[in-house]
């Protein structure tokens, strides 16, 4: 059985602190972007983006990402990845890109978004910004802005479940066993 | 879903969902082709060989440039410069490459069923890109693509398919693929150039072409083998394009918004002319560039993409 | 010898009685319905087995001289022994075609040494098969041919073909002919229809049949010789030839197990082993000969064992060459078409013996004494797989490979002796 592990009021304040945090980090936002993984990191790019609009009275661009062709487990068939499309509606030349997901844990998803970022051009830096740390890394990369660190067992599905209106992050739920 | 299939074969083995799921997918692949860097790391260390034992030049450099903008390692053998011609047997040379272990095999042949015994038999992918009189399923799909692309839908289209019905796989790919997804087939030819059991298909067919024009959404002109016709299924090309050629009057026929196609490559003059194939209504040349998003789409499934949806 | 407790077929007399055969000095000395105390010699048990006269084949090639890598004189007569058949009819067109009376004598001179059965070959019609000039059919029938044909060729000249049957006719020789219109059927790979348009192959309409049925059937009526139409296929085939038998045209026929049993369908899969001349038809055409045979239309059943090496029909379909084998799975395939059809059994097995015995003007089809002692016995019930490994010839190119087949040889007897035995 799925089971709630985080409610909408704590997500709520989560991404509150994040926004904070990425105050303080980033300092000036004119070039800033921000890129959402699908489709998990996408949910929780939008809110994100929401919160610090009204922080800095800016329009933040916000892009999306789908790193189904970037995985480097394809011929496996360890996964199923749907292809969608990848949509960043500006350049990324010479910005700070903050790549967003909302879950990292082998890291395997990060190193191709990145890669698949460098295909679009050439960023002057690019952080990375996560809901949830839960672990079990297989790859040097570590997040620059982290919501909450868990630890959950390896077996496990972590997922964000979307909001009724179709934009906001309702709960997140871990369940089941993975594939 | 999950993609089940090794071989893209024939699109009489696909289902229509199988065929929507293909031209849904082929969007994300043609963007690829639009970037500055038309390249992603999917197939990076897959080995893709080329066969083509019959001449072909668009074909053959469409399936290169899907396989490379996919990082795929692509050889191309073609029938002049293989053994081919000595004698060695199609089976023969299957099981030479094979043994250097490719991912995926693409083959073109002037024979029917070659491809669909080669996928039977060996057990990497094999692309079926043209068989003899058989099936042309990547020439269908990308056809299907530009269609959808222009129209929105395939539903309801009212297509018309006219020339060498007989000789054509591309025509036979294209009505069973069309009238799986909801289209509507006109077959427009000389009764010399229908196939037996054409009545058997599921498509109109009509000998006279001009009632035709001004009803349908798509007119495909397929290519005269003149060498293989001539004085044989009709007298000239001087008749022939009169009476099956897409000239200026007929293109002025056509409905709005209705478009020329033609899977190349053209015999301008002869069953389409100039002004036809470079008017506005063309989207021959979308046909070539959806091409090679449509193969992209087949390399990734047939190679270990799926395409679950959750 | 003896052959004792089995159930005794005979199609000249029309009679099936339980009894023992007595043979000596390779000829049938006696046939002792409800059995006998006899005991010399060797006494085979044919008990629950039925006793059947050897089979006649007309309609083998047995590739010899020139193709021996596909079939020779001795290997397509122990597959010959193996399915039954005592009695096979060679087609000429080997290398060098027997169009003259040193090949015919050479394949001659072979099987009276080597074969294991009765080879008798046909001599060409014209020479070389080239459909212009007329062989030396006179001086192969003195060299021990049977009858004449052009079988793998149709004589394009209908002038040429009139001839042909006239001087034929002068020395007695049966006219078997091949039909086939060039034009028509030319490119064509497996039988016209919307199969082999789906399949992308080209056709063989069945009028290409249909029209030199119809014109050689027309010879014959006009000059009143006999002429033997082989391997029909076709419905329109059947119904000329039913009409001109109606009409008192002397023509006779012959269809083989594979459009007896088989339709284009087993075309799907671009199986080499299904193409052959002329091409499995559709279901309505099956059908057809099966009713032919059923009211007498089709006087013969004749494999047309076509033996081809694996290289060969290892090729596309469009490439490989037309044939398959079919000698070891003939009385099978009559007992499945008995079973299926619901033809009498008897009648079939006319079909193989007498009559095949009949239009070529040779002896057999015969179980009285007096008689050649070519036997067959046969087990009706056992079920067997029929695989590469149960195949006698040198080639293994037959459609038949992994079917079961209910009944199967179990002996075959030759001039009294054993040719074969499981």
């Amino acid at each position: 059985m799925p089971e709630i592990v985080m409610s909408e009021q704590e997500i709520t304040a989560i991404l509150k602190d994040l926004a904070d945090c990425l105050m303080e980090g980033i300092k000036t936002w004119n070039d800033v972007v921000f890129i959402g993984i699908r489709s998990g990191g996408v949910l929780v790019a939008r809110s994100i983006v929401k919160i610090l609009e009204q922080k800095t009275d800016m329009q933040i661009p916000l892009g999306t990402l789908d790193i189904a062709l970037y995985r480097d487990d394809v011929s496996k068939r360890l996964f199923s990845p749907e292809v969608r499309s990848t949509d960043i509606p500006f350049s990324v030349d010479n910005k700070r890109v903050i790549l967003v997901d909302d879950v990292i844990n082998t890291g395997r998803s990060v190193r191709a978004a990145i890669d698949h970022i460098l295909d679009f051009g050439r960023p002057k830096r690019i952080y990375f910004m996560v809901l949830f740390d839960r672990g079990g890394r297989e790859l040097p990369i570590q997040p620059d802005f982290v919501g909450k660190e868990m630890s959950i067992p390896e077996e496990k599905i972590i997922k964000i479940e979307v909001a009724p209106d179709g934009i906001g992050i309702k709960d997140v739920i871990i369940s089941g066993v993975k594939k | 879903m999950n993609w089940p299939h090794k071989d893209i074969i024939a699109v009489q083995d696909l289902t229509s969902a199988e065929i929507g799921l293909i031209l849904d997918m082929a969007s994300s692949f043609k963007e690829i082709s639009r970037r500055d860097i038309k390249k992603v790391p999917t197939l990076r260390g897959k080995t893709v060989v080329l066969l083509f034992y019959e001449a072909s030049t668009r074909t053959r450099l469409s399936f290169e440039i899907a396989a490379k903008r996919l990082s795929a390692d692509t050889t191309a053998l073609s029938a002049s410069g293989s053994s081919f011609s000595k004698g060695e047997t199609i089976m023969d040379a299957a099981y030479n490459v094979m043994a250097m272990s490719p991912d995926c095999i693409i083959i073109r042949y002037p024979y029917a069923g070659v491809p669909k015994k080669m996928a039977e038999l060996l057990p990497c992918s094999v692309i079926n890109a043209g068989d003899g009189y058989h099936e042309h399923p990547t020439q269908a799909l990308l056809d299907m693509y530009s269609m959808k692309e222009r129209f929105g839908r395939l539903e309801g289209l009212k297509v018309a398919i006219v020339g060498d019905i007989m000789h054509s796989r591309v025509a036979r790919s294209n009505v069973y693929g069309l009238i799986k997804m909801g289209a509507q087939v006109v077959l427009v030819a000389p009764k010399t150039l229908l196939p037996p059991g054409v009545e058997t298909w599921g498509a109109d067919v009509m000998t006279e072409f001009d009632p035709v024009i001004p009803e349908v959404d798509a007119i495909m002109m397929l290519r005269v083998q003149k060498e293989r016709l001539h004085e044989r299924f009709y007298p000239d090309s001087r008749e022939y394009s009169i009476f099956y050629g897409l000239n200026k009057r007929r293109v002025d026929m056509m409905k709005e918004g209705a478009v020329i196609m033609h899977p190349g490559p053209m015999n301008r003059g002869v069953e389409i002319t100039y002004d036809a194939a470079d008017s506005a209504r063309s989207i021959i040349l979308d046909q070539v560039e959806n091409g090679v998003a449509i193969r992209m789409t087949l390399l990734y499934l047939s190679m270990g993409g799926s395409a679950n949806v959750d | 010898m003896w052959i004792k407790g089995g159930t005794i077929f005979d199609p000249a007399g029309g009679t099936v009685q339980a009894g023992d055969i007595h043979i000596a000095d390779g000829v049938i000395s006696g046939v002792y319905p409800g059995g006998n105390n006899g005991k010399d010699g060797e006494i085979v048990d044919a008990q629950g087995l039925w006793v059947l006269p050897g089979l006649i084949d007309m309609h083998v090639h047995f590739r010899d001289p020139g193709y021996e890598y596909k079939e020779d004189i001795v290997s397509g007569s122990l597959a010959a022994a193996a399915g039954g058949v005592t009695t096979v009819v060679c087609m000429p067109n080997t290398d060098p075609v027997n169009d003259n009376p040193s090949v015919t004598r050479y394949i001659v001179e072979k099987a009276r040494a080597k074969a294991a059965v009765r080879v008798l070959p046909a001599g060409a019609l014209t020479k070389d098969l080239n459909g212009i000039e007329l062989a030396e059919m006179g001086l192969m029938k003195a060299a021990g041919i049977v009858a004449v044909t052009d079988d793998g060729k149709t004589v394009e000249n209908a002038s040429m073909m009139r001839r042909a049957m006239e001087y034929a006719a002068t020395f007695g020789l049966p006219v078997i002919t091949h039909c086939q219109d060039k034009g028509l059927s030319a490119g064509g790979v497996m039988n016209e229809s919307a199969l082999s348009s789906r399949l992308g192959l080209a056709g063989i309409p069945s009028a290409s049949e249909d029209i030199i049925i119809s014109r050689d059937v027309l010879i014959a009526g006009y000059t009143g010789l006999p002429v033997h139409i082989t391997h029909v296929s076709t419905r329109t085939g059947i119904d000329i030839i039913r009409q001109a038998k109606r009409d008192g045209i002397r023509v006779t026929c012959d269809v083989t197990p594979h459009h007896l049993l088989l339709t284009e369908d087993r075309v799907r899969g671009y199986d080499t082993k299904a193409k052959m001349y002329p091409p499995l038809r559709k279901e309505e055409d099956r059908r057809a000969l099966i009713e032919g045979l059923t009211d007498g239309t089709v006087d013969c059943i004749a494999t047309d064992h076509a033996p081809h090496a694996k290289d060969e029909k290892d090729l596309d379909f469009d490439l490989a060459p037309f044939g398959i084998i079919g000698l070891q799975t003939l009385l099978p395939a009559i007992m499945q078409v008995h079973r299926e059809c619901g033809i009498d059994f008897m009648e079939l097995l006319k079909r193989a013996t007498v009559n095949p015995a009949r239009i070529l003007g040779i002896e057999g089809g015969v179980l009285t004494a007096g008689a050649r002692a070519d036997i067959v016995l046969f087990d009706p019930e056992v079920k067997w797989k029929f695989t590469e490994e149960s195949i006698l010839s040198k080639s293994k190119n037959s459609p038949f490979l992994g079917k079961e087949f209910k009944g199967r040889v179990v002996h075959t007897i030759v001039c009294g002796n054993s040719v074969y035995r499981i």
